[in-house]
C-alpha cells in the first residue's frame, strides 16, 4: 500500500539502518504492522540518543522525513487523507498532510519527527526534532506557500478566511463529481481537513474524558487540550461549514458517500447538512426524543431514522400537541418541504386551541414575522392566543378580544373585570393565571404575592402538603381546550366561586359584512404587516403567485368535508364546516401538480400534498354558504 | 298534485363536455345555497335566511321553524322513517371557526315546525326506525343516545380516544339494547364496539391492524354493513361486509366489495333501491388516483361508477335522493327514482333542458 506514496527524495538510500525496512512478502498485514511498530521503536530510540534542537538553519544544509519515519505515517495514516498524494510528485503536499495532522505513526499523532540532515559538515545524518522545529527550518528550505497558507488558517485569520471560502453545493451528479476532484487537487483542503479534524478530535475527547479516572492525568489533560482547541475553532466555523468539511473530508476519497449527502432530495439529510433551516426537523425530533433542548447529534439522529423509516412519521412527531391523526409518512413530509416556504420555529397545537382561525392567523404572522416560541406542552396554546389578542388590542378592536375574568369588588360593590389570555405564559400579564393571581390577592386581601398554578385535575391532590397552600387553577385535561375549559379555582384549599369567566372569541377572519369589513381578521393581518392580499381564483393564478414570491404564502377557508374527507362526511345539502388553512408550496412532477397544504386543525410540521381540485371544491362549497358570496382564497406576499 | 309555489325543483343536464358519465345539476327556484331539505315526494323544504330563521315551506305557505343570529347555519337531516327532522343549529358559524363547537340540537316531527331541543353536541343521527336519537359531545368524547318513544329514557357512552381530538365515532343501534360504534384505542388504532345497555359493558368486536384504517357502520331494514378503509398509503384495502341485523355475529359477515385501493367509504346503504353507496377510489379503473361516486348491488356484488369528476368528497343521501355535491353545485345520482315519484316537477324539468 505504502509503496504507491514513496516520494523519490525519500526513497531508502545510504542511512545505515540498524532495522530490517523491508518486511517480507509472506507475512500478512497485521504482521507487517507489529514489525513496523516494534522497528519504528528501535529507530525512536536511537533517534533519541541524537535529539536535537536546531535553532539556526546554518546548521544544517538539507532536511528531510526520514525514508522509514514516512513509511510509518504511510502504514499508519487514513487512506482518504493519503489519496491527496495520489499521482502527486510534489512533497510539499505530504508536508501539508503532516502540517495538519492528517497522518500519524503508530504512535498516533506526530510531536517528534525522525529526520535525515546534512549538517554543516556534510555528513547525513539522523536525529529527532520536535515537530514546530521541523516544519520551522522545512519552510525555510522549502514549501513556503506551505506556512502561508497555514498562517491563513491560523486562529486570528479563520474566521476571514472562512468568509472567503466557497464551499459549493453541487446539484447535478455531474457537478458533483467536479466539485470533488476539483476539492482533491485544491491545496487548501489539507488545512480545511484539518480544522475538521481538530473539532472532530474535540467533540470525541468530550465524550471520553468523563469516562477517565483522575488518576490518568496526562490523558485527561491531553484531552482537555484537545476540547479546548475545538472549542476556540467552533464559533469561527458557521454550522454549515461545519457538516461541509466533515462531509468532504470523511468522503474524500469516496464520490459516491460525498455526493449522495447533496444529490439525496430527503429534506433530513439536507436540514443536517446545514443546508436547510433546523426548525423543519427540530420540532418533531423533541418530539420523539422526548428533549427539550435538542443537539446537532440529535438532528442528525432524527434525519437517519426520519429518512430510513418513512412510516415512522406517520405516528410520531406530534405527542402532546394535539391536531389530526395520523400524520404524513416522512418521505411526502420531506417532497412538501422541499418546495414549501411557511417559516415554522414553534410548534402549536390546535386541539388545544380549539379556534381554528387564531391557529390560522398565529401562523401567518408567525410566517412574516419569523417568530420563535418554545412551544411547550402548556404554552403550545396560549401562543397562538397571546398572538390573536395582541394583533386585535393593537388595532383598537376592543370587541376582538373579549375574554374577561369578573368579580365583585365588596368595597365598591361594582363589578370589576380584567381581560385575560387563556393558559399559562411568562411573556404577558395577559395570561390567565397571572390576572387571577393579581384579583385572589385583591380580593383575598393578602399582604403577599399570590402566584396561581394550573393543574391538571388527575395530579391535583389537596390531601398533599403540596397543594394545601398557595393558589392552584384545576382543569380537567379530557375537557379543556383553550375556549371551552371550565376550572376550579383553589386558594389555601377553599375553593373560590366568586370569578366568573366572560366573553366569547366572535369574530370575522374575512369579512362577512361591509360594516365590519376593517375589523375582520384577515384584514388586521394585513395592516399589522403592511401587507396586501391578492385574490386566487384558480390554478394559473396560483402558479403564477408562488413564481413571484419566495416567502408568500396564500390562506383561505373551505368546508372540511371536502379537505378531509377522510375525517368528516357530509350527510346534508350545505353542509359545511369551515376550516381555515395555508397553501405554502407547489409540487410540479412531470404533468401532476399538487400543493402543500397546512390546514388549521393539522399539526404545522406536517405539511400535506393535496391537489389543487380539492382545495378548489372546499372554497366553492364554502362560497355558496359565505353572506357576501366571497371567494375566500388569497396570497398574501 | 298541487305544486309547492317555493319548491320548485328541475334538472338541468349540465355536465362537463368530457363527461363520460353525465348527472343532472339540481336547481330550485329557491336559491340551492338556502335549502336545507327537501322531501321525497316534493311537498316541503326547510331552507334558512341570512337574517338567522329556519323556515318551513310548504304549499303556499312558509312559517318560520327556529330564529337565530343573523349567518347562523343549519343542518337538516331525517331517516328513511319519515317520522322526525333533526335540526342542528351554529349560530356562529362564520364569527367563530371551530371544528368541535356544539350546536343545538333539536328534534321535530317529520316536515313540522314545532321543535324542541334535545342536547348540544354535533353529529346527530336517528336510529331504530327514528326510535331514538344519538350525538356526540367532541369535548367530552361522550356519545348520548335519547329514547324518543319513551320520554326521559337515555344513555351515554364515554369513548376512550385521546389521540385524535378531531374523531366523530360511527354508530347504530341493532336494537333497544346493543349499540355498535367505532372508537380509536391509546394508540388511535380504530376499533368496532358493542355496548351493551344492560350490563353497561363494552365488548371489542373489531380492531384494525394499524391506525391507519377506519371502519364505517351503516343499517338498512334487516342488514348491516360495515365498511373497513384504508386512510393511508401503507394501509391499502377497502372492503364492505354484509351483516344480518337480527342475528348479528362479528364472524359471521360476507363480503360484498373489496379493493386493493383506498377508497373514501361514506357509505350509503338505506336507499329505497336496497343498493350500496359509496366514494371508490377509480385508480383500479382508470389508472390514476381519483375518487368517484361509486353503487354496489349486495345481490349481484356489481359495482358502478356514477360520476366523472375525479375529487368527489362527498354523497349525501337527502330522504331518499341521493345527492353529490360538487364545486358548489348539487348532482342527482339517481334521477330516474325522482322521476318515478309522483313529482310533477320533473315534467317542467324536461321542459327546462
Amino acid at each position: 500500500m505504502s509503496q504507491a506514496y514513496i516520494f523519490p527524495t525519500y526513497s531508502q538510500e545510504d542511512l545505515e539502518a540498524k532495522i530490517e525496512t523491508t518486511p517480507g512478502i509472506i507475512e500478512s498485514l497485521l504482521e507487517i504492522i507489529d514489525i513496523e511498530k516494534t522497528q519504528y521503536s528501535a529507530l525512536i530510540k536511537e533517534a533519541e540518543t541524537k535529539s536535537l534542537l536546531i535553532t539556526d538553519d546554518n546548521q544544517v544544509k538539507e532536511i528531510k522525513l526520514d525514508p522509514f519515519f514516512v513509511k510509518s505515517l504511510l502504514l499508519n495514516s487514513e487512506n482518504r487523507y493519503l489519496n491527496f498524494l495520489k499521482d502527486q510528485k510534489d512533497e510539499c503536499r505530504l508536508i501539508s498532510l503532516f502540517q495538519n495532522n492528517l497522518i500519524k505513526t503508530s504512535r498516533g499523532l506526530v510531536n517528534r519527527v525522525i529526520v535525515n540532515y546534512i549538517d554543516k559538515d556534510n555528513e547525513r545524518k539522523r536525529a529527532l526534532l520536535t515537530r514546530s522545529n521541523f516544519l520551522e527550518l522545512y519552510f525555510k528550505k522549502k514549501c513556503i506557500n506551505n506556512k502561508e497558507l497555514g498562517k491563513l488558517f491560523e486562529t486570528p485569520n479563520l474566521s476571514k478566511t472562512m468568509k472567503n471560502i466557497n464551499l459549493l453545493t453541487p446539484t447535478t451528479e455531474n457537478q458533483c463529481i467536479q466539485i470533488l476532484n476539483d476539492w482533491q487537487k485544491n491545496p487548501n483542503t489539507p488545512f480545511l481537513c484539518g480544522l475538521h479534524e481538530t473539532i472532530s478530535r474535540g467533540e470525541k475527547a468530550k465524550t471520553i474524558l468523563p469516562a477517565l479516572s483522575t488518576i490518568q492525568r496526562n490523558r485527561r489533560s491531553v484531552l482537555q487540550s484537545r476540547i479546548n482547541t475545538a472549542e476556540r475553532l467552533i464559533p469561527q466555523v458557521p454550522y454549515f461549514q461545519r457538516t461541509y468539511l466533515k462531509n468532504l473530508c470523511e468522503n474524500i476519497d469516496n464520490q459516491k458517500n460525498f455526493c449522495d449527502k447533496y444529490l439525496a432530495k430527503d429534506i433530513w439529510s439536507q436540514v443536517a447538512t446545514g443546508e436547510k433551516p433546523d426548525y423543519l426537523l427540530k420540532f418533531k425530533c423533541k418530539n420523539v426524543l422526548g428533549k427539550k433542548n435538542i443537539t446537532k447529534n440529535d438532528l442528525r439522529k432524527c434525519a437517519l431514522k426520519f429518512k430510513n423509516e418513512p412510516k415512522y412519521c406517520l405516528s410520531n412527531g406530534n405527542k402532546n400537541h394535539l391536531s389530526t391523526y395520523p400524520l404524513e409518512n416522512c418521505n411526502d413530509l420531506s417532497d412538501s418541504y422541499n418546495n414549501s416556504q411557511l417559516v415554522t420555529k414553534y410548534h402549536d397545537c390546535p386541539g388545544s386551541v380549539d379556534n381554528e382561525g387564531i391557529v390560522n392567523t398565529h401562523r401567518l404572522l408567525s410566517h412574516f414575522r419569523k417568530s420563535e416560541y418554545s412551544s411547550t406542552e402548556f404554552t403550545c396554546a396560549s401562543e397562538a392566543n397571546l398572538t390573536f389578542a395582541n394583533l386585535n388590542i393593537k388595532a383598537n378592536n376592543s370587541n376582538g378580544w373579549p375574554l374577561k375574568i369578573c368579580f365583585k369588588n365588596l368595597a365598591t360593590e361594582l363589578k370589576e373585570c380584567y381581560p385575560y389570555v387563556p393558559g399559562a405564559s411568562r411573556n404577558t400579564n395577559l395570561s390567565e393565571d397571572l390576572v387571577i393571581s393579581k384579583i385572589i390577592k385583591k380580593t383575598e386581601r393578602t399582604p403577599f404575592d399570590v402566584k396561581c398554578k394550573l393543574v391538571n385535575s388527575n395530579i391535583y391532590n389537596p390531601n398533599r402538603l403540596g397543594y394545601k397552600t398557595g393558589c392552584h387553577i384545576v382543569y380537567d385535561p379530557s375537557n379543556c381546550t383553550s375556549i371551552h375549559c371550565p376550572k376550579n379555582i383553589y386558594f389555601e384549599t377553599k375553593l373560590i366561586d366568586y370569578l366568573l369567566y366572560e366573553g366569547k372569541v366572535l369574530y370575522d377572519y374575512f369579512p362577512t359584512s361591509f360594516s365590519n369589513e376593517k375589523y375582520a381578521t384577515s384584514n388586521l393581518i394585513n395592516d399589522s404587516l403592511k401587507k396586501e392580499s391578492k385574490l386566487i381564483r384558480n390554478l394559473t393564478a396560483l402558479k403564477f403567485f408562488f413564481q413571484n414570491t419566495k416567502t408568500g404564502i396564500i390562506h383561505g377557508i373551505g368546508c372540511a368535508e371536502d379537505l378531509y374527507p377522510n375525517i368528516f362526511q357530509r350527510i346534508s345539502m350545505n353542509e359545511c364546516k369551515p376550516v381555515p388553512f395555508i397553501i405554502d408550496g407547489i409540487i410540479q412532477d412531470k404533468d401532476k401538480t399538487t400543493l402543500v397544504f397546512r390546514g388549521a386543525i393539522s399539526d404545522i410540521h406536517t405539511p400535506r400534498n393535496i391537489a389543487w381540485n380539492m382545495i378548489f371544491n372546499a372554497v366553492a362549497n364554502y362560497k355558496e354558504l359565505h353572506p357576501l358570496e366571497t371567494w375566500t382564497l388569497y396570497g398574501i406576499k | 298534485m298541487v305544486l309547492s309555489k317555493y319548491i320548485v325543483l328541475f334538472f338541468l343536464l349540465i355536465t362537463s363536455v368530457s363527461a363520460e358519465v353525465k348527472l343532472p345539476e339540481i336547481s330550485t327556484k329557491q336559491a340551492t345555497n338556502n335549502l336545507r331539505f327537501i322531501s321525497k315526494d316534493g311537498k316541503f323544504s326547510y331552507y334558512q335566511r341570512r337574517s338567522g330563521s329556519l323556515l318551513l315551506s310548504t304549499n303556499y305557505n312558509v312559517e318560520e321553524v327556529l330564529k337565530g343570529k343573523e349567518g347562523s347555519q343549519y343542518k337538516v337531516t331525517s331517516s328513511p322513517s319519515q317520522k322526525f327532522q333533526l335540526i342542528e343549529q351554529n349560530e356562529n358559524f362564520h364569527t367563530y371557526l371551530s371544528i368541535r363547537k356544539l350546536n343545538n340540537i333539536y328534534i321535530s316531527n317529520y316536515g313540522e315546525k314545532k321543535i324542541r331541543k334535545i342536547g348540544e353536541g354535533v353529529d346527530a343521527r336517528l336510529h331504530l326506525n327514528d326510535s331514538w336519537v344519538s350525538f356526540f359531545n367532541p369535548y367530552k368524547m361522550i356519545i348520548s343516545f335519547i329514547g324518543l318513544r319513551n320520554l326521559g329514557s337515555s344513555f351515554e357512552i364515554k369513548l376512550q380516544n385521546t389521540k385524535n381530538p378531531y374523531f366523530i365515532p360511527q354508530r347504530v343501534m341493532l336494537n333497544d339494547k346493543s349499540v355498535l360504534f367505532t372508537d380509536l384505542n391509546g394508540n388511535a388504532i380504530s376499533g368496532l364496539i358493542e355496548f351493551n345497555r344492560n350490563t353497561g359493558k363494552s365488548d371489542l368486536l373489531l380492531k384494525a391492524e394499524n391506525e391507519y384504517s377506519k371502519y364505517e357502520l351503516c343499517t338498512h331494514k334487516e342488514k348491516l354493513y360495515i365498511g373497513s378503509f384504508g386512510i393511508r398509503s401503507v394501509s391499502k384495502y377497502s372492503s364492505i361486509t354484509q351483516y344480518s341485523r337480527k342475528n348479528f355475529q362479528i364472524s359471521k359477515g360476507s363480503i360484498i366489495y373489496d379493493s386493493k385501493y383506498n377508497d373514501r367509504g361514506s357509505i350509503i346503504c338505506n336507499s329505497s333501491d336496497d343498493n350500496i353507496y359509496f366514494i371508490q377510489n377509480t385508480k383500479g379503473i382508470n389508472g390514476e388516483e381519483s375518487y368517484e361516486a361509486a353503487s354496489l348491488d349486495p345481490k349481484t356484488k356489481k359495482v358502478s361508477t356514477l360520476s366523472n369528476f375525479k375529487w368527489v368528497s362527498s354523497i349525501i343521501n337527502m330522504d331518499d335522493r341521493l345527492i353529490l355535491p360538487y364545486h358548489g353545485k348539487f348532482y342527482l345520482m339517481n334521477p330516474e327514482k325522482v322521476q318515478k315519484t309522483n313529482d310533477s316537477l320533473l315534467n317542467k324539468n324536461k321542459g327546462a333542458k
